[in-house]
């Protein structure tokens, strides 16, 4: 029933999904939400690197993408959705940063540390192989990080990632490569230190 | 099929010991697979080809130093297809001779392969049922006041917005006092002649200070007065206050003198009366 639900949420048009929220319909709202939570959620995963402050800036960003829900049209709402992810992410490592949590816990730590709430990871069969590559990511430079997210796992253009970042397309180009392999260079380093196995 | 499953499998492969099920997947694996490639590539090639690896390194070192830089920039291209022919084929035979650069090599194309699969992670049930309660107040109030203050706040965090002040503010004061259509046409005239009448604002201005000062003195010299006066009047009052006592006195001590005359005229009274009274009934006996 979920799964069916599901499918039938994914195939709908994003454009009428847009308007009928504008109208004021709860009902597409939700499903807007149930449409973009996975990306939203993946998003802030991957840039906070704990579920826990994920799901609540996840809970944020739709807020703040119904507050500008007016803002745009059916044909581009997934970048929009990831900028404004992104963007969003951006800020809550800012606030991080200015005020750290009462642990005092460095920011870069925060990637290798087990969290009290079930990972996204720990649900799926190949658990371990994708929580070595986010721990991984968490050991890139911030700018090397956000083209693995944004060009990676979300699939944007690079057209799209020079346009959301604000740096030539020719960077992004050139970063993209050595993104990939100074991921590869952290996951082998992970690797060695676990006492070697596959990524 | 991953390449740790291709490794594991790759002797019995090449001795020909796979069924054809399990070959089919390696083949398969070996078409998209260029690291895998490379390495089946390099164990065909035996030791003739080791000798060669060393001798180009020894070269390497002592001309252009190691072409493992030079293969990591292609290694992105070479894995999203993008490369062209002879790259590919100059990356190829490296990996098939640079164990770090063909590791690395392998990490990357698998982490192609699962980097995709982490687009989405659904979060737990109760995550919608929670957006959609904490957007419940913006939905109530989407045509209300909060909209508008949200547009209003987000106008004046503009940049610019100090110097479109600037510039409205210009316009407005030109639109009130600059133009023929203006409210208040004579202000700008009036203002210009009063302030081009600078000797005559000067004079008026200084007269003007003039009858204040002279006020104040008038006012000063009238308070001076009134304080003698107040002191004068209080001093006689103190006077007449310190009379006032003493005949109060006076009279509370010729009370006293007419209340004890009384009691003994009384009490002498009381006496005779009493005597008489004795006197009389002594007869009666």
């Amino acid at each position: 029933m979920g799964s069916s639900a599901f499918i039938i949420i994914k195939l709908m048009d994003c454009g009428t999904l847009l308007k009928r929220c504008r109208q004021g319909d709860e009902l597409a709202w939700e499903a807007l939400v149930r449409q973009y939570q996975g990306r939203v959620y993946s998003v802030a995963y991957h840039y906070v690197g704990d579920a826990e402050d994920a799901r609540d800036l996840a809970q944020e960003i739709f807020v703040r993408l119904y507050r500008t829900l007016s803002h745009v049209d059916g044909e581009t709402l997934l970048p929009w959705v990831i900028r404004v992810a992104r963007n969003a992410s951006i800020d809550f490592l800012r606030r991080r940063k200015a005020r750290p949590p009462a642990r005092d816990i460095a920011a870069d730590e925060m990637w290798d540390l087990p969290s009290q709430a079930p990972t996204p990871e720990e649900s799926c069969a190949e658990g371990d192989r994708r929580r070595l590559v986010h721990r991984a990511l968490g050991r890139l430079t911030s700018l090397n990080r956000e083209i693995i997210i944004l060009k990676e796992i979300q699939g944007m253009s690079i057209q799209d990632i020079a346009s959301l970042l604000g740096v030539p397309v020719g960077t992004v180009k050139s970063r993209s490569n050595r993104a990939r392999i100074e991921l590869a260079e952290a996951i082998l380093a992970l690797e060695g230190a676990a006492g070697g196995g596959k990524v | 099929m991953n390449c740790g499953a291709f490794e594991k499998r790759l002797e019995r492969y090449r001795t020909g010991k796979l069924c054809d099920a399990e070959r089919r997947e390696m083949d398969q694996h070996l078409c998209r697979c260029i690291a895998c490639r490379a390495l089946l590539e390099a164990i065909q090639t035996g030791e003739n080809h080791v000798a060669q690896v060393d001798l180009s390194e020894a070269v390497l070192a002592q001309t252009t130093g190691s072409a493992c830089g030079r293969c990591r920039s292609l290694l992105g291209d070479v894995l999203d297809g993008v490369s062209d022919t002879v790259e590919k084929e100059l990356v190829i035979a490296h990996l098939a001779s640079c164990a770090s650069c063909s590791s690395l090599f392998r990490i990357m194309s698998e982490a192609a392969e699962i980097l995709p699969r982490m687009r989405e992670m659904i979060p737990d049930p109760s995550f919608v049922p929670d957006v959609l309660n904490a957007v419940r107040p913006l939905w109530r109030d989407r045509l209300g006041l909060s909209k508008a203050l949200e547009w209003l706040r987000g106008l004046t965090q503009r940049p610019r917005f100090s110097w479109e002040a600037a510039y409205l503010g210009t316009l407005l004061v030109f639109g009130l006092f600059g133009t023929p259509f203006s409210p208040v046409p004579d202000a700008g005239s009036r203002l210009l002649a009063s302030l081009q009448n600078r000797e005559g604002l000067i004079a008026e201005t200084d007269s003007s200070i003039h009858r204040w000062y002279d006020e104040a003195e008038t006012l000063i010299a009238a308070s001076a007065r009134a304080r003698q006066e107040v002191s004068r009047i209080s001093a006689r009052s103190l006077e007449a206050a310190d009379v006032l006592v003493d005949e109060g006195r006076a009279c509370i001590r010729h009370s006293t003198d007419y209340v004890s005359s009384t009691r003994k005229t009384v009490q002498s009274r009381i006496a005779d009366v009493y005597q008489q009274t004795k006197r009389s009934k002594a007869a009666k006996h």
